[in-house]
């Protein structure tokens, strides 16, 4: 997706599967073959989107949990999402964009 | 006239084979599990789910296909069709089906092949996992002189049982670079010969230190060559998790099956059962007899 801002939707993508080793949580894309680590308020993002969530919703629930000033965490949701994005680990919809599962029946992968 | 069968046992399977394996034990009373065969392999498979170097995958194949060695389709765990390539040596078609070839076997079949050299100690096993040219194969050797068994000496065949992940024994045979092999052969572990005429490796018979039984893993370790005292620490966590599967033998494979959430579960939960230990070690400052003796004192503790 292009943009992401505070109205935003937020959602885990369908095939990627986490799970933790010692304290660290790993998740894997399916689709992509490829493994990541989330850090600690990445991993507590990804438990907030169990339902999809709006970035301005996601970003009042961390300033509680982290007691971070809402600006800087704004910007580093932002931030996280596109890269979580780019990878198709999680999904942002605005108004006429397109979902992670749209997108990879487009690629080359099938 | 038909061709000849021979009948193996590697990595808990029971192999019937057109082609002769000299390495491995024979097994001529249990029905077998796995076919390998000559015949002819298309160039392509129909419709490969994803391509790599050298192979392509669907879900349940994996054809490995080398432009001077040969054409392996490997099917559903229970098949390896090889066409040799014109000029092909027969060691290289064995050394092809026992490396590649094996490693997507063991995929299919839901294994956790981790590339590894394994040692049998009383009522466990040791695994070495190392990238190619970190001195595995040296390091075995050391551990063979003071008395251990070898389980294999390139792939940990990983499996549960009982709860437990073992690893299953394989080839009799391990392979040494010129150095080594001179520190190493003698009558107890004869010479067979070099590996490949372009190679400077040789393959020694260690049949009389074999272990021919699957045993529980005790430790595994990572070993990294590079310039530094020698230390060896547990891994945790996501650097534990990486060293897995890092040294995954053939994930590639396993990734363009489709087979990415069983090896990330399988991953996770050996992570879970059997303590990882790093070892960093520098072959200028430490000899393999060195740092098996490091790692010795490291087994207890």
């Amino acid at each position: 997706m292009n943009e992401i801002t505070r109205n935003t939707i937020v959602s885990r993508c369908d095939d990627i599967i986490v799970g933790k080793v010692d304290e660290d949580v790993m998740m894997a894309s399916i689709e992509t073959g490829k493994y990541y680590q989330l850090n600690p308020s990445g991993s507590r993002l990804w438990d907030l989107l169990e339902q999809p969530k709006s970035v301005d919703q996601l970003c009042q629930l961390l300033v509680r949990d982290f007691k971070v000033a809402p600006d800087a965490c704004l910007r580093d949701v932002i931030h996280f999402l596109k890269e979580m994005t780019s990878r198709n680990v999680l999904a942002g919809r605005n108004e006429h964009s397109t979902s992670c599962h749209e997108r990879k029946y487009n690629g080359k992968r099938v | 006239m038909s061709e000849p069968r021979y009948l193996y046992r590697a990595y808990g399977l029971i192999l019937e084979s057109q082609i002769p394996f000299p390495g491995l034990p024979e097994d001529f009373e249990s029905p077998p599990d796995v076919l390998i065969t000559k015949g002819i392999v298309d160039e392509h498979l129909e419709s490969p789910r994803d391509t790599g170097y050298k192979y392509e995958a669907s879900r349940n194949q994996v054809l490995i296909n080398t432009f001077s060695v040969a054409k392996i389709l490997v099917s559903d765990g229970k098949s390896m069709v090889v066409e040799s390539r014109k000029g092909a040596l027969d060691i290289e078609i064995r050394l092809l089906l026992f490396g590649w070839g094996m490693g997507a076997l063991l995929h299919q079949r839901n294994y956790l092949p981790l590339h590894a050299g394994v040692i049998s100690s009383d009522d466990g096993c040791f695994v070495f996992c190392a990238r190619s040219g970190t001195g595995k194969s040296t390091l075995l050797s050391a551990f063979l002189k003071k008395g251990y068994h070898l389980l294999d000496d390139n792939i940990a065949a990983i499996r549960m049982e009982n709860g437990r992940p073992f690893v299953w024994p394989g080839n009799t045979e391990i392979k040494l670079m010129h150095d080594a092999l001179i520190e190493f052969k003698d009558e107890t572990f004869p010479l067979i010969g070099q590996v490949l005429r372009s190679s400077s490796k040789f393959a020694v018979n260690v049949s009389a230190q074999f272990c021919s039984f699957p045993l529980p893993i005790k430790k595994i370790y990572v070993l990294k060559r590079e310039d530094s005292t020698l230390n060896i620490g547990r891994l945790k966590g996501s650097a534990l998790f990486h060293a897995l599967t890092e040294n995954t033998f053939c994930l590639q494979y396993a990734k363009s099956m489709g087979m990415i959430s069983k090896h990330f579960n399988q991953i996770r939960w050996l992570a879970g059962y059997a303590p990882v230990h790093e070892v960093r070690f520098s072959t200028q400052s430490h000899s393999p007899g060195d740092v098996a003796d490091a790692l010795e004192i490291d087994f207890s503790a």
